[in-house]
């Protein structure tokens, strides 16, 4: 070990080595055992003079840190770094959040006109759709100011029409995630026809 | 006496931190080789027994190494470190109070009695010792060296200045006070390696 290396190490020490020089200093302190043994001297140095009373020497604690470190996994990524019940946290909310674009890609898809197989799912939904007045009260007021839509009268379609799913979101609005309410909600003011919603002005499009 | 850190050697141990946070684990050997005496001196504050204080500060550094992907940077890296410490130390002294005493000894054999006894005790003569060395070494040393290198090494250490300040205040070239922080260092550190080298034995004889 030359001089010019270990007056590197010096300034290492205090932070005035340039982030090159450092970063070399680095690599060879990682398989230079006498570069280490100054270093830990260099420091017990300064420790002895800063400090009011008796500074031990610390003889094990590099080594056994170091051996200790060496055998932790390779931890690069940010989400690697993270505590395994975090990583899982984080894994089921992306897993929530694409339940919800599923759920909310289904309910678009049943406004298309559709087989016969939908048929059944529409009518049932549909008389599980609470009255007026009792969604008023378990809905939260934001949601509220939004009108009620009532359904057309006539025969059993083959799919929700427009104004049959805003009522259902309208009824289940608390309870939908942002994601869902964001994306229906869109798909409903673009594609509806205020012509086929009974009761509404025209030109009055229902909005969710 | 109570010296804060420089900004300067703060900086640095921010660069390093960001490295380990990228993977470098050499970055945190020298953390750990810079920060081992300190922590073990916070440590022993609370126990005083060498051989569980060495475990004790081994085990603040490893859970240190583990938390720093949430360390933003808001503190003084040592600020951080040494609160890890000091809870560690604290976790331990109420775990050992907790132990159970075991009665495994022969409590027949005398030497079993003392070792452990030794065991539980403060520190050890021989640590007391090597401690006791290390400090007169290093003022002994201080005091040896030249003017220019001894007031180098003090405005460094005790004031806490950044090479370019120590050059203005030495009126002198930024290059020439590196090199006077290390030569400072390098006459200490000869005769520390001979407390290390030839001293420990003659201390390992007190016994």
């Amino acid at each position: 070990m030359t001089d010019r290396i270990k007056e590197q190490l010096s300034a290492f020490l205090d932070g005035e080595l340039p982030d090159p020089e450092s970063a070399l200093l680095l690599k060879r302190l990682e398989r230079d055992d006498e570069l280490r043994g100054a270093l830990s001297r260099y420091s017990l140095i300064g420790a002895v003079l800063r400090s009011d009373g008796d500074v031990p020497a610390a003889r094990q604690v590099a080594a056994r840190v170091s051996a200790a470190i060496a055998r932790e996994p390779a931890r690069t990524g940010r989400l690697a770094w993270l505590p395994r019940r975090e990583r899982f946290t984080r894994a089921a909310a992306g897993f929530a959040v694409a339940a919800g674009v599923a759920l909310g890609a289904v309910l678009l898809v049943q406004r298309l006109p559709a087989g016969d197989a939908v048929a059944p799912e529409v009518t049932v939904a549909r008389a599980e759709t609470p009255p007026v007045e009792s969604v008023a009260e378990a809905s939260p007021p934001d949601v509220l100011a939004e009108p009620y839509v009532t359904p057309p009268a006539g025969d059993a379609p083959a799919a929700i029409p427009p104004a049959e799913l805003a009522n259902f979101l309208v009824a289940h609005y608390g309870y939908a995630s942002p994601l869902v309410r964001r994306s229906v909600g869109a798909g409903l003011i673009s594609d509806d026809d205020p012509s086929r919603v009974e009761g509404a002005p025209p030109g009055d499009a229902p909005k969710p | 006496m109570q010296v804060v850190p420089p900004m300067r050697a703060e900086a640095g141990d921010i660069a390093l931190v960001r490295r380990v946070q990228n993977g470098d684990k050499a970055a945190f050997d020298a953390l750990v080789l810079k920060y081992q005496h300190k922590v073990l001196k916070l440590v022993q504050r609370y126990v005083r027994n060498p051989a569980e204080a060495e475990d004790i500060a081994q085990e603040a550094f490893i859970k240190a190494y583990r938390a720093l992907p949430a360390f933003r940077g808001e503190s003084a890296f040592y600020t951080w470190l040494y609160r890890i410490a000091i809870n560690t130390a604290k976790n331990a002294l109420v775990a050992s109070r907790r132990r159970p005493v075991t009665y495994d000894l022969d409590l027949q054999d005398g030497s079993q009695v003392q070792a452990q006894a030794r065991l539980a005790d403060a520190e050890t003569p021989e640590a007391l010792a090597l401690t006791d060395e290390i400090r007169r070494t290093v003022n002994e040393a201080i005091e040896a060296l030249p003017d220019d290198l001894r007031l180098a090494i003090v405005l460094r250490e005790l004031e806490g200045l950044s090479y370019e300040d120590i050059a203005k205040t030495m009126e002198c070239p930024v290059g020439t006070v590196r090199s006077r922080i290390f030569r400072a260092r390098e006459a200490i550190d000869r005769s520390l390696r001979e407390v290390f080298d030839g001293g420990l034995g003659r201390i390992g004889d007190l016994e």
